[in-house]
Parts: structure tokens; C-alpha cells; sequence
């Protein structure tokens, strides 16, 4: 949906509080190009976790612009923000990113489901797992029978299965050990090449900042974390 | 693929939805039961008697009388002489009087001596007359022969029975007695039709053979005796005005009782213990809802993550409300099909011993317009109870930590 050298996400003097609460962030100026791999490195209380919650539509932006995928999330309500963000972004997280008693292939069609998209997946889901070196026997495997690395290689291929302009994994590396890790990047980054989605990548380890195109740190554009 | 996740989260969750379903299951059970058992019963009281006007027996309770003689329970408190019968025959306003003579029995089965008469004016249910299996009126002279025997279908069907069988009756009622008019067989004349009140479980025969096997039938006029006397008359007008005749006859002590009027009666004491019923059994139905939002909500703590997933790949708030309602209705459909089964069940299982010992007869046939709004009542109070539950995952926050 965005053409080339369009930027994917755009911020403009985004300032974000919590109710009663001093300012949690204040980015001036932040831009993501299409088919980008950004890695953003912040320790906790960085204000990163909220910046991907403003990403993803979550939280409402009330002072400041926020551009993603070309809309002005600032200017859109909730169940716009939602709608973009079940066809056009995948999330991964922390962990538990499974409904725990839907098998492995129900969970990537629910991300389908509500996207609105009424194809028949079950051909992409085997070729993304392939893609991400997970074995074609573990579709009807329920999802809390995998082991953590399995799941969060799931958790890639459920973020993926639209196609999405935009990826954003939250830590999703924080419960795998090094060797792990470094096949979870791997096949993040190779899926998310193939679906020409830019990529968002926040963790307080900035040792991974290698595999990306570029690295920002959190307390280089958030002026309130820089204060503290 | 909401409804499969509905399932399947309820599948998850094996054993507080199944002890959810059960609590469910229970109340529609008993909410179905008491309301079918309350209108069929007294649909099977109000059909029992019809076209007569009024009924005489010894001086008693006016629901004694209505009981005892017409739905064989208890028993009377005296008989009648055969004079007052013929003084309520010759008042002018009487079309006809019919007189019943019960204490006899046949295995269990009540006797009743009666006339012919009995065949031709009594009616059951809307007007209906009685008629035997083939669906033929009995003849005037279905009595002409001594020893004649009609019985009802209950009888038939249950010892068996075919037109032309002999049997034998015991003096006195119960299912067990000592004393056989062993030297007197009567022989089934007719097989009536199923008419869904006590006919069916009643042996009828003439006055005269009964006066014959107690070795009364030389007894003169005066000295005979009945239980009670159905009464029809030329116009329903005059009702009243025999009612008080027979209340205030010198020579003995009567009472004449209005069926429909006693059923009345009957429905006002009852009406009470109904009342009381229907409330518990909606107490039951609320403690079960209620039980159904608690199972829900206290999953909802542990479901925080799931709902944070569904969030996050793009359902909207409302989408989640409408699942848990969704959860919560199926539960309910099953236990309001679980329900209105175990009810049919029941009362297949105990109709006959209803009907055997309260002479009243259940269908086991639920479905009615009160079930049914019973049902829409059932959803109805999932809906507004599952209300909690689905707010709490409707505002379910997605925000990743």
C-alpha cells in the first residue's frame, strides 16, 4: 500500500503523557521508510513499550502527529486505528503470543479472520512456516504443546500472514538464549524481506543493533527519557 | 471462527463449563418441569369432567366430593339413598341423573356401578362423549346382558385385555385384597377409547349386577345405596336454585357441588403452593445465571493475555463482548436443550405412576408455547447476566508491556 521511498511511519512533535502523569514521551522528529529494518534500543522506562503502543494504534496520540502507513493516526479513532492495525501490521511480542488451546494453524487464521480476508491461507501458513524452518507437522499441534522458540517463530508467521507494511516485535527475543536468538532474527528478517514489510524492532540488548539497517536509541529521540 | 473460538475456549475450560452446563441444565430442568406439571395438571383436572352440571353425594367438603367422585381420590364420608336420588330425578328442571357406586376394585383398577346412562351423557375433555376403541357410541343396551364388563384403556392396555375376557373383582379398593366375588366373572364387553382422565383406569359395570355379586339385588327401592349422582339439567339457569334444594333436604344430609365451581375452589388452595414453587424454581434459574457470569468473569483474569492477543491482531472491542455473550449462549442453548430432555424423560419415566396415584394425566410432550417462552426467558437472562463478563473483556486493554 505505500510506494516506494514512502515512509511507513512518521512522527512530528509527538508528545504522550498517561492520565495524570508527567510526560512519558516527546519525539520530535521520527521516520521510518518502507521495507525498513529499524532497531530501537532503550533500557526499561525508556518509553519505548509506549512508543509501540502509539505504533500500533493502541494508545491515542492527543498532542503532536503520527503518521503510519500514510494515516494520521492522531485524527483517527479507536476502531480505525484497529482496522489498520489487524490488516496492515503484525505484532509480536514478549511472549505468549499464542491462544494457548488453538492449534498452531487456527492461531495464524485468526489474524486473517480479522483482517477481514476471506481467502483460504492454509497453502501461505505452510510455506511461511517453512520459510521459518518450523516443520509442516506442527499446524495442528496445539499452541501451548510448542516450546518457547517454536512459538515465537509462530508468533512471526502470525504477525506476517497479511503481508503487513509494518512489523513490530516487542522483546521478542527477551526468553530465547543466544543461539535462538540469532534464528529468530534471522528468520524475521528473511520473512519480512519477502513480504517487502518494513520492520520495527525494540529490545534493551544492543548487541543486536548489528542485524539491522539502522539502530536508534530511545534516549537519542525521546527528550523526556534524555532528561531523567 | 468466533463460534469455534467460543468452543473451543469453552473446551479449554473443561470442567467449570461442564458444571456450569449442569447448573444450567438443573433450572431449565425444573423451571420446564413445574410450569408443564402446573398447566397440564390442571388442563387435566378441567378436561376430566364436562356436561355435567352438578354432582351429589353425602353431606361432605364440596372437594371431597369432587375428589372421591370423580377422580377416585380419597374417599366418601357417607352414601346416598336411593330416594334422594329419585327426589332430585323428579324436579322439574333435571334432564337426567346418572348414579355412580364406587368401593370395588380390580387389581388395582377402580369399579364403578353405574347405568347406561353414564355411557350417553357423561363427557369429557371439549364435549367429547365417551366412545369405545372402534370409536362406536355404546348402545343403550350395553347393560342388558348380566356379568357386562367396560373397561377403560389404561386397563386394557396394561393387564392386557380383549373384548370378550373374563374377570374377576375384590371387594374394597387396593391393589391387594382378600376378598374375590370369585363366583361371579363378567365379561368385557366394550374397550373404551383413551380419554386422558381417571375413565381410563376404571372398570365399569351396571348397578344391578354390583347389588347382585354383594348379594343385594333383592333389596327393595328404599334401601338402596350409592356413592354419589351426576346430574345434568334442561338449563344451566336452575343450578343455583337445586344446589340450595338438595343443601337443605331434610330427610338426609347432602351436598351438591358445581364441578367447575369446586375446580375453582381447588385452583384458589393450590394457587398458593404454585406461586411458591415458581418462585423457588426462578431463585434456582437466577443462582445458576449468577453462576454462569462467576465462571466467566473469574476466567476472564487468567484470559487477560488471550484477550491482549485477539486484540492486537485486530478484533474490536465489541467483537470480544460479543464473544463471551457467545460463550455464554452456548452454554445456555445446551443447557436449555439438556433441559427440556431431562424434563421429557421425567415425565415419560413417572406419567403412569401420576396418573396411577393422583389421577393426574402428563403428557410428556414439553413443547409448548410457555416452554418455549420459558427458553426466550432462559437467553434473555443469560444475555443481561453475561453483560459483566463481556464489558470486562470489552474493555480489555491490548497494550503491549
Amino acid at each position: 500500500m505505500t510506494k516506494k521511498n514512502d515512509s511507513v511511519i512518521e512522527i512530528n512533535d509527538l508528545r504522550f503523557n498517561y492520565p495524570n502523569q508527567a510526560d512519558t514521551l516527546n519525539i520530535k522528529r521520527l521516520q521510518v521508510e518502507a521495507r525498513q529494518k529499524v532497531f530501537v534500543q532503550g533500557n526499561s522506562g525508556s518509553g519505548k513499550s509506549t512508543l509501540l503502543n502509539i505504533l500500533c494504534g493502541v494508545h491515542a496520540v492527543k498532542s503532536g502527529e503520527v503518521n503510519v502507513l500514510g494515516k494520521p493516526f492522531h485524527a483517527l479513532r479507536a476502531s480505525q486505528r484497529d482496522s489498520i492495525r489487524a490488516k496492515h501490521i503484525g505484532v509480536v511480542f514478549q511472549q505468549f503470543n499464542l491462544i494457548p488451546y488453538l492449534s498452531v494453524m487456527e492461531n495464524i487464521q485468526l489474524a486473517g479472520y480479522f483482517s477481514g480476508s476471506s481467502r483460504q491461507l492454509s497453502t501461505d501458513i505452510v510455506s511461511l512456516l517453512n520459510d521459518l524452518t518450523l516443520p509442516r507437522t506442527i499446524c495442528d499441534k496445539r499452541a501451548d504443546q510448542l516450546s518457547v522458540g517454536q512459538q515465537q517463530r509462530v508468533a512471526i508467521a502470525r504477525a506476517l500472514i497479511n503481508k503487513p507494511a509494518l512489523v513490530i516485535a516487542d522483546e521478542p527475543t527477551s526468553a530465547l538464549d543466544a543461539s535462538a536468538t540469532n534464528d529468530f532474527i534471522t528468520a524475521l528478517l528473511k520473512v519480512c524481506a519477502a513480504a517487502n514489510s518494513a520492520l520495527v524492532f525494540v529490545s534493551h540488548d544492543a548487541a543486536l543493533a548489528g542485524y539491522f539497517d539502522l539502530s536508534i536509541e530511545m534516549s537519542s529521540i525521546n527528550e523526556v527519557a534524555y532528561a531523567i | 471462527m468466533l463460534s469455534k473460538l467460543a468452543v473451543k475456549s469453552l473446551l479449554n475450560r473443561k470442567v467449570s463449563a461442564f458444571l456450569t452446563l449442569i447448573s444450567l441444565t438443573v433450572s431449565v430442568f425444573l423451571l420446564v418441569s413445574v410450569e408443564h406439571a402446573r398447566t397440564q395438571t390442571k388442563e387435566s383436572f378441567n378436561r376430566t369432567v364436562s356436561g355435567v352440571d352438578m354432582i351429589v353425594g353425602a353431606r361432605t367438603s364440596s372437594l371431597n366430593l369432587l375428589l372421591h367422585s370423580v377422580f377416585r381420590i380419597g374417599n366418601p364420608s357417607n352414601t346416598v339413598s336411593w330416594e334422594s336420588l329419585e327426589m332430585v330425578q323428579s324436579h322439574p328442571q333435571v334432564s337426567w341423573v346418572i348414579p355412580i357406586s364406587l368401593g370395588d376394585s380390580h387389581r388395582g383398577f377402580a369399579v364403578l356401578g353405574t347405568n347406561e346412562d353414564y355411557f350417553k351423557y357423561y363427557q369429557y375433555g371439549n364435549q367429547q362423549p365417551l366412545k369405545t376403541r372402534e370409536a362406536h357410541t355404546l348402545s343403550d343396551t350395553v347393560f342388558a346382558q348380566p356379568l357386562t364388563s367396560i373397561v377403560g384403556s389404561d386397563v386394557a392396555k396394561q393387564l392386557g385385555y380383549q373384548v370378550g375376557d373374563e374377570i374377576t373383582l375384590s371387594h374394597g379398593t387396593g391393589n391387594i385384597s382378600f376378598t374375590h366375588h370369585d363366583d361371579h366373572k363378567f365379561t368385557i364387553a366394550a374397550i373404551l377409547q383413551k380419554t386422558g382422565t381417571p375413565i381410563d383406569k376404571t372398570v365399569h359395570i351396571s348397578m344391578r349386577d354390583l347389588a347382585h355379586i354383594h348379594g343385594q339385588e333383592s333389596l327393595p327401592d328404599k334401601e338402596k345405596k350409592v356413592t354419589a349422582f351426576l346430574v345434568g339439567l334442561n338449563s344451566p339457569i336452575a343450578v343455583l336454585q337445586l344446589q340450595y334444594l338438595v343443601n337443605q333436604y331434610q330427610t338426609e344430609a347432602l351436598s351438591a357441588i358445581v364441578p367447575g365451581v369446586a375446580l375453582a375452589e381447588l385452583w384458589n388452595l393450590i394457587g398458593t403452593v404454585e406461586k411458591v414453587l415458581l418462585l423457588i424454581t426462578v431463585l434456582v434459574l437466577i443462582s445458576s445465571m449468577l453462576g454462569l457470569a462467576i465462571m466467566l468473569l473469574s476466567s476472564m483474569r487468567e484470559r487477560a493475555q488471550e484477550m491482549k492477543i485477539l486484540r492486537v491482531v485486530g478484533a474490536k472491542p465489541i467483537t470480544l463482548f460479543f464473544l463471551l455473550q457467545l460463550e455464554s449462549l452456548v452454554l445456555a442453548i445446551l443447557g436449555a436443550g439438556l433441559g427440556v430432555f431431562v424434563s421429557m424423560s421425567f415425565f415419560m419415566m413417572f406419567n403412569s405412576f401420576l396418573s396411577e396415584q393422583y389421577g393426574i394425566f402428563v403428557s410428556a410432550n414439553v413443547f409448548n408455547l410457555s416452554t418455549l417462552n420459558i427458553l426466550l426467558a432462559v437467553l434473555t437472562a443469560t444475555f443481561l447476566v453475561s453483560f459483566i463478563p463481556a464489558m470486562s473483556a470489552y474493555r480489555s486493554n491490548s497494550a503491549l508491556s
